[in-house]
């Protein structure tokens, strides 16, 4: 069955558009005309766009937020404790620092104390006659001694057995 | 998957510039291309299919989505042109004008697989097609775009242009042959 006339006008028309480009607007048409739409004035109760990159934006801020705070409570505990810890160390260290400091100087006086008296004691003249008696006795004790252990008519054990 | 019409008008009625932006991409073509075939003037066209976008973002929530978004969409495009034809703004163009040496250069399908014979031979069919859409009424030029190069229904067209079903069909039969006419002339078989 052959076409109607107008049928066939209409479908070659069809045909003739499809081969031609349709007329497009400028290359950035879309950026500017979100732009005019994003300053355009709205009607009551809607919402202006938002930039693709501001809700995910909010997002992060309060999550980072939330986890600052969440930081800062779950550390203040711990943060203490080692404050305290640091703080304890500190004044043991100190107070031994300071034991030792005086039990050094109480051996010290010791000697001093000690050394004085003798000094003192030597500087009167029944103490030099003491020094001096001890340091006799102490020398003719040691040359005894000398002549007991090294006497030239005594043998040593290991030469009479050789 | 690519979002629906539907689904793009929630985004953009939560404020996702994102959703519109897509649907600015998905019909700024058939949009401009409707206002350019009526007033026949690219940077004319361009402001008004950038306002036409910002009316039907301004009047959003009014959108039925029961209804075919791009119809919706086409008829505030429709209102825009025709407010400008009635201002009496449009420029005139001569055949000559459109044809001739100096005609503006055409945008053509596919430059990357078509040898420049074929490039300027449907520059050649696209600048005759041009010259005789621009010969018609202006009615009829915008019905011409919406059956043709919206390929859109009879119904769609009287929905987007608010004419009885019968007026679309009685301006369609009229344009075509006017424009079956103009391309004859111009070597059209």
């Amino acid at each position: 069955m052959k076409r109607p006339p107008e049928d066939d006008l209409d479908a070659r028309l069809n045909e003739l558009f499809r081969s031609v480009e349709q007329p497009e607007p400028s290359p950035g048409f879309a950026l500017r005309t979100i732009n005019a739409v994003r300053v355009a004035p709205l009607p009551p109760g809607r919402q202006p766009l938002r930039h693709p990159w501001v809700a995910p934006l909010g997002w992060a801020a309060l999550i980072g937020a939330a986890a600052a705070v969440a930081a800062l409570i779950v550390s203040q505990p711990l943060a203490a404790k080692a404050f305290a810890s640091a703080l304890g160390f500190t004044l043991r260290a100190t107070a031994q620092l300071v034991d030792f400091i005086h039990a050094g100087l109480a051996v010290s006086e010791l000697f001093t104390t000690v050394g004085n008296a003798v000094a003192r004691a030597a500087a009167t003249r029944e103490g030099a006659m003491a020094l001096i008696m001890t340091a006799t006795v102490a020398g003719t004790s040691l040359l005894a001694l000398q002549r007991l252990l090294f006497s030239e008519k005594e043998v040593p054990q290991w030469q009479e057995l050789s | 998957m690519a979002a629906t019409d539907v689904e793009l008008v929630r985004g953009a009625l939560n404020g996702s510039e994102h959703a519109y932006r897509d649907i600015v991409l998905r019909y700024q073509r058939p949009v401009f291309g409707l206002i350019a075939r009526v007033v026949r003037n690219s940077g004319r066209a361009e402001e008004l299919a950038q306002d036409t976008f910002v009316k039907a973002f301004r009047a959003l929530h009014t959108y039925d989505m029961t209804r075919k978004f791009s119809a919706w969409l086409l008829t505030i495009a429709h209102h825009v042109a025709i407010d400008e034809v009635r201002k009496g703004a449009l420029p005139t163009v001569s055949l000559d004008d459109l044809t001739g040496p100096d005609a503006p250069p055409i945008e053509i399908v596919d430059r990357k697989s078509a040898t420049p014979a074929m490039l300027a031979e449907r520059a050649e069919l696209a600048a005759a097609l041009k010259a005789a859409i621009g010969n018609l009424r202006p009615e009829y030029r915008e019905i011409v775009n919406l059956r043709y190069e919206q390929e859109l229904e009879y119904d769609e067209i009287a929905d987007i242009t608010g004419l009885p079903l019968g007026t679309v069909k009685s301006s369609l039969f009229r344009a075509r042959k006017e424009l079956a006419v103009e391309m004859e002339a111009m070597g059209w078989k």
